[in-house]
């Protein structure tokens, strides 16, 4: 890994041959044009939209919210009630959040890692309180899903979906090459959407009337507005200097 | 069923053709679909790859008059393996396609190694379960700490997330990974299908780490596929030798064609999803078709009849269940064998040229083992190690293949 950004080698662009671009260019022809599309074609003016929208509208979806683990427990809770009849989608955002907690700590331990080998000296603390909040939220979540008489072990669709969307979270932050700005700016990415998606929750709980958990899940939104300052301004210290700083608490 | 094999013509193979559009179907759910169905895709994908794997390297010994006929039948061979390939959904990222991929190799192994007739034979694949079973756990060890999931929801419970023989143990001289065969004279149908099928589906773990491998980014994970990659080609060396080499070609084309339509009636008997069971179903015809064809010219070339090799009906369904307490206990019991030449010794008897083998590639130590150092599977993942959500009392939520019977 390098600490900075530094002119190099790069090899993309058409400046880097500007001779083998103006043969390119030379090439682009009718003759050219007229090939490009097979005389035989059968649906000659079949786009690539056409066939996206064909696939959207006979496809079924990614999957549903799994059944509560006790009805009974349902019922107890008022939660169907509570929730307009539609306490799936209230388990469904919590059920993201629980998965996005969990592998946003798991992002912590790899980002936490990177700092500690580059910054060996350095005070990391703060990176170590928000990897502790994050795991501490996961179990908040779980608690939060069985209060509701839901199962914290099952995937839901949002859930699954929002790890497609950290799927490349996950490849910049453990990749030895990139350096810290450029994983920050990862974690960064992942800050934004937990305080967004911190505030989904405190606004399907207000309106489905569960005042402790709103209470809860308004307490670890403020640490989310903390992570995501903190990660904000280390970041922006980072690339300004260009290179490795140590983060100075706001 | 009693299909009777010598006369079944199937499905025409000149209509066995289809449309990018219809080899481009809605895949299964990740969330809804039942894990068994997704073994059975990913089993029959394998086994198409085989299929076309054995046809071209006839090919290359072949006149152009059969590299025709097999041209003709892989055709159809590739648009098969399409169409299953590409039912595995996008939300499933590498490493959790990896765990089926492990829960194959598991299931289906030990779903083998309890109908194997063949004493020595059934020992070979206890002996390779135990290891896809220990990559099963490292994987799943690696899919927690790298991207914070729960192998168990891919798993669905089939399948324990337990050490199996360690990985570090699986490295071995390759003059020890070279079996007896049987006699595909004498030997029973099962056991050349058996053979046939895990090989298949070891060849194509083979090629998926082999392709995975660097799309990751985290070293450790690059690194253990590399470590797996190689185990896996130990085991295609391992199931491969199995197979009798004194088959003609066109035996043996006659025996993969009736091995995949075989696997096909076993996928369509237990399938619970209708739209995947129509596949099933559909692709079952498919190989009827193929199996006359071959047959025709094994009669035709051979000047033999066809009942010599063939079967007239296919065995019982191959069960594909969870086979925990099996797992278990072939672990207890064999997890320290080791293997020298073509047997099974105790570790001690090893031989110099495996620990030396061994010695060499982990000479930085094993990454495995380093991924799993101190994990212990709880639900939800390790980070509930602490305080696990506890089990909920109302069993079975839903209707699973656990229930249905053969
Ligand atoms: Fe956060
Ligand atoms: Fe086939
Ligand atoms: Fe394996
Ligand atoms: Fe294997
Ligand atoms: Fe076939």
């Amino acid at each position: 890994m390098k600490e900075s950004v530094y002119i190099g080698q790069n090899k993309t662009g058409l400046g880097v041959a500007p001779r083998f671009a103006r043969e390119m260019l030379d090439n682009q022809d009718d003759e050219f044009k007229l090939i490009a599309q097979a005389e035989d074609d059968p649906f000659p003016t079949l786009t690539h939209e056409d066939i996206k929208q064909e696939y959207i509208r006979e496809w079924g979806d990614i999957g549903s919210v799994p059944p509560p683990a006790s009805l009974k427990g349902m019922a107890v809770s008022g939660i169907q009630k509570l929730t307009g009849g539609h306490p799936e989608v209230l388990i469904d955002k919590i059920g993201e959040r629980l998965a996005f907690e969990r592998s946003g700590a798991r992002l912590y331990e790899a980002f936490i890692l990177k700092c500690e080998t580059v910054l060996p000296d350095s005070s990391l603390s703060f990176l170590h309180d928000i990897y502790i909040e994050e795991v501490r939220h996961f179990q908040l979540l779980n608690e939060a899903i069985k209060r509701l008489g839901g199962d914290p072990t099952a995937v839901t669709p949002c859930a699954d979906v929002a790890a497609v969307i950290g799927k490349g979270l996950v490849a910049v932050v453990n990749d030895p090459r990139t350096n810290i700005a450029q994983s920050a700016h990862a974690v960064l990415a992942a800050e934004l959407l937990d305080n967004d998606g911190w505030d989904m929750l405190i606004r399907l709980t207000d309106e489905a009337g569960l005042q402790d958990m709103r209470d809860d899940f308004q307490e670890a939104k403020e640490a989310e507005d903390r992570h995501l300052k903190e990660v904000r301004n280390w970041l922006t210290e980072l690339v300004v200097s260009n290179k490795v700083v140590r983060h100075q608490r706001h | 069923m009693s299909l009777d094999l010598h006369r079944s013509r199937g499905y025409p193979l000149e209509r066995q053709i289809s449309s990018w559009k219809n080899l481009v179907q809605e895949p299964v759910s990740k969330l809804d679909d039942d894990a068994l169905t997704k073994v059975r895709v990913v089993l029959m994908n394998g086994i198409e790859l085989e299929s076309i794997h054995f046809s071209r390297c006839f090919a290359r010994v072949s006149d152009t008059e059969m590299r025709r006929h097999l041209a003709k039948v892989r055709r159809v061979e590739q648009q098969q393996a399409t169409t299953i390939n590409w039912l595995l959904p996008a939300d499933l990222s590498p490493l959790e396609t990896t765990i089926i991929y492990e829960q194959v190799a598991t299931e289906i192994t030990a779903a083998v190694a309890q109908i194997e007739p063949d004493e020595y034979l059934a020992q070979c694949y206890r002996f390779g379960l135990l290891e896809d079973f220990d990559h099963l756990f490292r994987y799943s060890a690696l899919l927690d700490r790298l991207e914070g999931k729960d192998a168990a929801d891919i798993l669905q419970g089939y399948t324990d997330i337990l050490p199996g023989r360690p990985t570090f143990y699986h490295h071995r001289d390759p003059m020890d990974d070279v079996r007896n065969h049987f006699d595909g004279k004498k030997a029973d149908p099962i056991t050349q299908f058996n053979a046939l099928t895990i090989m298949a589906a070891e060849q194509q773990t083979w090629n998926y780490y082999m392709n995975i491998g660097p799309m990751f980014s985290d070293p450790v994970a690059r690194q253990i596929y590399a470590e797996i990659a190689s185990v896996e080609e130990q085991h295609v060396t391992h199931y491969s030798s199995m197979i009798d080499p004194n088959q003609s070609w066109l035996e043996r084309w006659v025996m993969h064609e009736v091995n995949e339509a075989y696997l096909y009636y076993t996928c369509m008997e237990q399938e619970t999803n209708p739209r995947i069971k129509a596949i099933w179903e559909r692709f079952l015809d498919f190989e009827l078709a193929h199996l006359r064809y071959v047959s025709d010219l094994f009669e035709k070339t051979e000047k033999r009849d066809i009942a010599e090799i063939l079967p007239k009906t296919f065995p019982d369904p191959l069960p594909m269940r969870s086979n925990r307490e099996f797992v278990r206990s072939c672990v207890l019991e064999e997890v320290d064998l080791r293997a020298r030449g073509t047997e099974f010794v105790p570790a001690e008897l090893e031989s110099e040229a495996t620990r030396k083998y061994r010695r060499t590639v982990h000479a930085h130590g094993d990454p495995a083992a380093a991924v799993s150092r101190y994990y212990w599977w709880a639900p939800g993942g390790e980070l509930n190690r602490e305080n696990p959500p506890e089990i909920p009392a109302d069993e079975n939520l839903f209707e699973r293949q656990e229930e249905t019977r053969l």
